[in-house]
């Protein structure tokens, strides 16, 4: 087990951390091939040349996979198993492994597919990204 | 094609709770015992090819400790599987001429340091893996392969019935060969009963996590039928990468075994049906079902149903890590050297209980990272 790993950003992704302080899920995007990317980089992955600015992403996606940890990876999690952690596909066409709100009852294969939206959960001094099932947005509302 | 390279001599280092060696040394061991096998010496070494020994250089480090001075070195480290690579590597250096006898050798001592980590730098800070990945909690390698296990089941209707048969059939060899860590049967039942770490896999659907080491040595044809012992040739071998962390895998349930798979049997001019004996890196029970996909053994999505009914047991019809694998034999860490040694001894005809009538082709290949890397090694009795 590691130790607590500490959340640094770095020149490529400090708007993406940014974004999350204010509630934000936030992109780069190719201004030449439009792509959208993630992890954030230097450059376009895509075409390797245009200009990359920075968009909020809808939050929306389904859910690419998913596991319950009933073992953590980290000191941090160590006292929060079990957890469930998705990997996450969103409209823009990227994924993201982030943790999910589903019940660990719920977190079977058969939850894959299922559409999500991104949510902002404080945590020790900084908000992180998690995703919950779509239709309990409305109902939060 | 004609063989370039022959593979002479191999060796395993002490294996499971090694208490009063290090690396270096349990590298060194097997090492002599290999050249021996061959009936070399390290004075003979001129190519050194390792991985996973966790220093900064450490071909230096590792070619100082053994006392030689090789023209040609080979640090390349993807994984589990890189010492498949490192055959191609090796055949491809003898080919050109930078060498004429190659050691690739690793050894690694987690179980004595309670540590599933090989060692190695620590993650910068500014990598996406610290930032977006380990900061989920999910544990690593074992929560990505868990994710490709769910999304197997999702997409093919994959069950931990299946998944818990490879482990079976594992437990199954291992009892037929006297150095494996973990040789009383188990069933189907056990698996499933076992603990989950990250669903859907349990505890029993995990490698082991043992010291444990060897040695391979590789030489050209013409060099080889001089030596010592009958020389098993490499007929073939392919690699691919296809990404470093789980999220950036451009489809969790193909692997980049379908590329080397493809390459090393176009490479040696065979197919899969014509494989004796395989030896697929089992770092999980999902990364065995991934590779007869993929490797073209059955269609995707049919290794489930290719594993049932004891298929891949002793007897079973098709044999398939006859060591126990990394399942039940022995897991340093990185496994995929020690496929193939146990490649290399089915074709030699001299494993015992365990022995394959009649196997005169081998598939060794390794899966590396999370399920970031594979290589196929295809290799032929004299």
């Amino acid at each position: 087990m590691t130790n607590t790993v500490p959340i640094t950003v770095d020149p490529d992704s400090e708007p993406f951390s940014a974004g999350l302080e204010q509630g934000e899920l936030r992109l780069q995007r190719c201004a030449g091939c439009q792509r959208f990317q993630f992890p954030p980089r230097g450059f376009c992955v895509g075409c390797h040349q245009g200009p990359l600015r920075w968009e909020r992403a809808s939050g929306a996606g389904k859910i690419y996979s998913l596991t319950v940890c009933y073992l953590a990876g980290t000191a941090e999690m160590s006292e929060s198993t079990p957890f469930v952690v998705g990997l996450v596909e969103l409209d823009e066409g990227v994924r993201i492994l982030a943790p999910l709100e589903l019940p660990v009852e719920a977190a079977e294969p058969a939850a894959i597919g299922t559409p999500v939206i991104a949510r902002f959960r404080a945590r020790d001094n900084r908000q992180e990204l998690v995703f919950a099932p779509a239709g309990e947005e409305a109902a939060d509302a | 094609m004609t063989p370039v390279s022959a593979i002479v001599g191999v060796a395993e280092s002490e294996l499971g709770a090694v208490s009063d060696q290090h690396p270096l040394r349990m590298m060194a061991a097997a090492s002599i015992e290999a050249l021996d096998d061959a009936g070399l010496t390290l004075a003979d070494v001129d190519g050194l090819i390792t991985a996973g020994y966790p220093t900064v250089m450490p071909s230096l480090d590792l070619a100082q400790y053994l006392g030689i001075a090789p023209s040609y070195v080979d640090s390349t480290d993807i994984g589990g599987s890189s010492f498949e690579m490192h055959v191609a590597h090796a055949d491809a250096a003898i080919q050109a001429g930078l060498c004429e006898v190659a050691l690739i050798t690793y050894a690694s001592t987690q179980r004595q340091d309670r540590s599933r980590l090989a060692g190695g730098p620590a993650e910068p800070a500014f990598s996406y893996r610290s930032q977006f990945e380990m900061a989920t909690g999910m544990p690593s390698p074992i929560g990505a392969y868990a994710l490709a296990t769910a999304r197997h089941m999702y997409e093919f209707g994959t069950t931990s019935d299946q998944l818990a048969e490879v482990a079976v059939a594992a437990r199954a060899w291992a009892g037929l060969n006297p150095k494996a860590f973990k040789r009383d049967p188990i069933t189907v039942e056990d698996v499933l009963e076992s603990r989950p770490i990250c669903t859907p896999l349990h505890l029993l659907d995990c490698c082991l996590v043992t010291d444990g080491g060897g040695a391979v040595v590789v030489t050209s044809q013409k060099r080889a039928h001089d030596l010592r012992r009958e020389p098993v040739s490499v007929l073939g071998y392919g690699q691919q990468i296809t990404h470093a962390d789980v999220s950036q895998s451009p489809d969790l349930v193909r692997t980049g075994a379908a590329v080397s798979g493809k390459a090393a049997f176009a490479m040696a001019g065979l197919a899969p049906g014509d494989v004796d004996v395989a030896e697929i890196y089992d770092s999980f029970t999902i990364t065995v079902l991934l590779s007869l996909e993929d490797l073209g053994f059955c269609a995707k999505g049919e290794g489930g149903a290719f594993v049932e009914e004891g298929r891949i047991k002793p007897g079973g019809g098709f044999p398939l890590n006859t060591s126990g694998g990394g399942l039940s034999y022995c897991h340093p860490g990185m496994f995929g050297l020690l496929l193939l040694i146990e490649g290399v001894r089915q074709l030699r005809g001299e494993c015992g209980d365990r022995q394959v009538s009649e196997a005169e082709v081998a598939l060794c290949h390794g899966t590396g990272g999370v399920l970031s890397s594979s290589a196929t090694v295809l290799l032929g009795a004299s």
